[in-house]
């Protein structure tokens, strides 16, 4: 992560173009909510992508196990049944 | 339909907020393109600066996996995945993201879509819409990131009716 002061870039769009853009440092508040909001976005998107993985590697023993003969267990079959 | 450029930028700087604020009311729907590189992993976005209401549905794929996911009761938007080592030219996301019906007062909608840079180990790639549970005209947006990294870019496009 860097070490530089985070800041909001806002862009008014009323003003006329040329005098929209100002920086502002992001108060304490801020920089606690954004990174509460991105610590809760990495969560939930670690969460999504292990349970897409799980599945998949799920449905890749299933389909070796029938390619074998050999018996599935449910879980194993519930990804095949609908 | 008119399709017309509301604003473009490029960063010169780093950012951790990029806020456009009073958006022209006067379009039928906003289109908002990036092009971003961050040393983060996932852009956040929120309207009108409120935790909102917000339910999204993603068909989101990495590398070989592909997958549906439904994000429920979310106070801000995930909009576009970057490999968070993206501080080198090549390594960015693409965002694009429509709004249609923004000015009006009904509950507001959302599509779009994104993709990852391909010079980046992990490849994303994703189409996304939602709705926001609140009737408000959207006025503002806000774009939460770690850091933006120089040459992060984005234009806002409104379609006018006439």
């Amino acid at each position: 992560m860097s070490e530089e002061t985070p800041v909001k870039i806002v862009v008014d769009l009323s003003k006329p173009v040329g005098e929209r853009e100002s920086i502002i440092p992001l108060t304490a508040e801020e920089i606690t909510e954004r990174d509460e909001m991105a610590a809760q976005s990495e969560l939930d998107r670690q969460v999504q992508e292990a349970a897409a993985q799980a599945l998949a590697d799920l449905k890749a023993s299933a389909k070796a196990k029938l390619v074998a003969g050999e018996p599935l267990t449910a879980e194993e079959a519930d990804t095949l049944v609908i | 339909m008119g399709m017309q450029l509301i604003e473009s930028r490029e960063l010169s700087s780093t950012a951790s907020v990029i806020s456009l604020e009073n958006i022209p009311q006067d379009g039928v729907e906003l289109v908002l393109l990036a092009s971003v590189r961050s040393d983060d992993e996932l852009m956040n976005m929120r309207v009108n600066n409120q935790a909102y209401d917000i339910d999204v549905q993603y068909l989101r794929g990495y590398n070989t996996v592909v997958f549906s996911a439904l994000s429920q009761n979310q106070s801000n938007l995930g909009v576009l995945f970057v490999n968070g080592t993206g501080t080198t030219a090549g390594a960015f996301g693409n965002l694009e993201l429509r709004f249609p019906d923004y000015a009006g007062s009904s509950t507001k909608s959302f599509f779009g879509s994104m993709v990852s840079g391909s010079s980046t180990t992990t490849n994303y790639g994703a189409i996304l819409g939602g709705r926001i549970k609140d009737t408000a005209p959207i006025t503002s947006m806000q774009f939460l990131f770690d850091y933006y990294q120089t040459f992060s870019s984005w234009s806002l496009y409104k379609i006018t009716a006439d």
